[in-house]
């Protein structure tokens, strides 16, 4: 990014900086959230990020739950429903790709900053679930595009990977996508998607892997409140354009967005892919919650 | 037509509109605002590109209004106060005539002093196109002289006694009185000099043939060098004049203690006007007639103030020293004759001549303050509400103040 963007465009957050609470934070939410969502995938609901199952035992039928999850066998054996539940296998492959070009540093707050904060979170997830988590970074330096964690692998090197990597640069994800070559099971994109065709992402997605698209935008991005005139600056291309926001502009522009987004959702929706879109403002408990269920 | 600010350091103001609109300027830059969806926005500007272009410097109907408003409400402050020649203030100073006025004092009398007050106050008030009036009452005539300064002839003491002015008839704008210990009431929108005096001795009070003089410290009764005076009339005058009159100042000047002198009298004369037709008259006042022939006097030949009028003609005139009778032969004298002495008795009376130099021992024995009160100029020239735009103004910047308020209410809306 130019050094005049950075000295005066208002709203740039190019770093993460994770709180002193953000882990206590995690680790009262991750166990909640993995049992959360054993107890959803038993009662046959699904999430927005659901695939390939692993059998760990049985529990009482209750009421109104899919008879398919039914354990017939057990049910001769011991006259009483039970049914199976399951868990991801255990050699379960994710991978995270991460978008860090420049403006996903446009806030406030920053869309880096809470993709950072939902990286982490997802990867703790993932842990703990006993899967092997690649983390990429499109757009970070070839050296460190990429972090690996395993079970007991530390979280906070994680963090301060992230820490350590800005979102100031010109980067095509698209790139990153065709590059991408992973046979994990499930791939997580964190981006705001500007500049990208819903296809590049995914061609990743076929039997056998799910992918999962979480789209940030930035509150200014979702509902320009600002009107009169304004300079709007593209952080990544560094191209600036005087616009005069008013209201009709404003309700063009929503409306604009909407088209966007929703050919987003038909894309992914027609490829079983799990899509959603979030403000930079909503807590990143709040978005894995609507992702993988509680 | 020329403008006159009577608060003129409020146009200091005037910077207010314009700081108004630079503001309004400084508000409305744009912000630079970072965004990943410029695309949305280009497609979006692209069909509306020229009319931003229109709008871009463009400064708000609202914030001219406003300075419109401001720029009237700083005029309405500086209250100006437009003129003409035509409408150009008119400065009148009274000069007091009394005696006690040209008592001198080191070389110069108080009239002298309180004349040059005056003149110093004009120079500094004074605008070209306005005229100085110069009033003072002589035996009951107003005279005017227009000038800067005092009239060259006013220094010098009226040849007759003349009383205190009436001052209260002047008590208007752009006055100003000229006294020496003043009228003993303040004015309301005049303006006042007094210029004191101090203790001048000299003659306070004529008894006819003895004098009291002040001599500074005590009070000293002296024989009146000018005898105890007299009242006269030429012999063509009293072939003229009506034997009943002539019998009864004759009468008036023994019990008054005057002598009778010819042709004039040092205190009083009685004159006739030179002869021509004669009319019959019937005319009176106070009570008497008189019945037979007179003839009407030429008040401007004859000076004085009229005493007898009828039918618009005037048959007897007065002045200090003097009265002139047009009345001839008496056919009837009727009506109440006592009042017909007491009537004329009183003319005789304010007739007769007091020396001028006899001034009052309150006068003469001085001790007043000095004291200047500037009149009231600011109201003085005219009370047209249209030569006063600074209620226009104030009422233009309240309706603009409203229109602009609505216009950015509706902004909003």
């Amino acid at each position: 990014m130019s050094k005049r963007a950075s000295e005066t465009v208002s709203g740039l957050a190019p770093e993460i900086r994770f709180g002193e609470d953000f882990l206590q934070r995690l680790e009262s939410f991750v166990p909640r959230i993995v049992t959360g969502r054993e107890r959803v995938e038993g009662s046959g609901r699904s999430s927005l990020a659901t695939g390939g199952e692993e059998f760990v035992g049985y529990r009482p039928y209750r009421p109104g739950e899919d008879l398919r999850q039914l354990d017939w066998n057990l049910l001769a054996r011991l006259d009483r429903p039970f049914v199976r539940t399951t868990r991801r296998e255990a050699s379960e492959s994710w991978t995270l790709l991460l978008d860090a070009s420049a403006s996903m540093a446009v806030g406030p707050p920053g869309k880096w900053q809470l993709a950072g904060e939902l990286a982490v979170a997802l990867a703790r997830v993932g842990v703990q679930r006993g899967a092997r988590v690649t983390c990429r970074v499109a757009g970070a330096p070839q050296e460190s595009a990429e972090f690996v964690l395993h079970r007991g692998h530390a979280l906070p090197e994680l963090m301060s990977y992230l820490e350590g990597l800005r979102a100031d640069r010109r980067v095509s994800l698209s790139e990153s996508l065709h590059r991408l070559g992973t046979t994990s099971g499930r791939i997580f994109v964190i981006s705001d998607f500007c500049g990208v065709d819903p296809a590049e992402l995914l061609a990743h997605s076929s039997r056998g892997r799910s992918v999962c698209a979480l789209q940030l935008l930035a509150p200014r991005e979702l509902r320009p409140l600002e009107q009169g005139w304004i300079e709007w600056h593209d952080p990544e291309s560094a191209e600036e354009m005087r616009v005069h926001v008013d209201r009709r502009l404003v309700r063009d522009y929503e409306s604009r967005l909407q088209d966007w987004i929703s050919s987003w959702r038909d894309s992914c929706a027609r490829h079983r892919a799990a899509y959603g879109v979030w403000s930079s403002e909503v807590a990143f408990e709040e978005i894995l919650s609507e992702l993988l269920g509680t | 037509m020329s403008i006159e600010w009577t608060r003129p350091i409020a146009l200091v103001l005037l910077g207010l509109p314009v700081l108004l609109i630079l503001a309004s300027q400084w508000r409305a830059r744009p912000s630079t605002l970072a965004t990943g969806t410029l695309d949305l926005w280009r497609e979006l500007v692209s069909d509306r590109d020229s009319e931003g272009k229109r709008a871009e410097f463009r400064v708000p109907l609202t914030i001219w209004i406003l300075a419109l408003s401001l720029l009237c409400a700083v005029f309405a402050l500086a209250d100006p106060r437009p003129y003409s020649a035509a409408e150009s203030r008119e400065y009148r100073l009274i000069v007091d005539s009394s005696p006690s006025m040209f008592l001198e004092h080191e070389g110069e009398t108080r009239l002298a002093y309180a004349a040059i007050l005056a003149t110093e106050w004009l120079e500094e008030v004074k605008k070209p196109g306005d005229r100085v009036v110069w009033i003072r009452t002589i035996d009951g005539v107003l005279q005017e002289r227009e000038g800067l300064a005092l009239p060259t002839e006013w220094n010098s003491i009226p040849p007759a006694h003349q009383p205190e002015t009436t001052f209260y008839e002047f008590d208007q704008h752009s006055t100003l009185w000229l006294t020496d210990c003043g009228p003993g009431y303040d004015p309301q929108r005049a303006g006042l000099i007094k210029s004191g005096g101090v203790s001048v001795p000299g003659p306070v009070f004529d008894s006819f043939g003895e004098i009291v003089v002040w001599t500074g410290t005590e009070l000293e009764e002296q024989l009146d060098p000018y005898g105890p005076g007299s009242i006269g009339w030429s012999p063509e005058d009293a072939e003229r004049l009506p034997s009943e009159l002539l019998e009864f100042a004759r009468v008036w000047a023994s019990t008054r203690g005057f002598e009778f002198s010819e042709p004039t009298g040092t205190r009083l004369t009685l004159r006739a006007p030179e002869p021509e037709t004669l009319r019959n008259v019937y005319l009176g006042r106070d009570g008497w007639t008189f019945e037979g022939t007179a003839q009407s006097l030429d008040a401007s030949l004859v000076p004085g103030n009229n005493w007898l009028m009828a039918d618009g003609e005037v048959y007897v005139r007065s002045e200090p020293g003097t009265i002139w009778c047009g009345l001839a032969d008496t056919k009837e004298l009727g009506g109440d004759q006592a009042s017909f002495a007491v009537s004329w008795g009183e003319l005789f009376d304010q007739s007769f001549l007091i020396r001028p130099d006899v001034v009052s021992f309150e006068d003469r024995w001085g001790g007043c303050e000095r004291k200047f009160v500037a009149p009231s100029v600011s109201e003085a020239r005219t009370n047209k509400a249209s030569t006063h735009p600074a209620a226009w103004l104030a009422l233009a910047a309240f309706l603009l103040a409203v229109l602009a308020s609505m216009s950015a209410a509706g902004l909003k809306r």
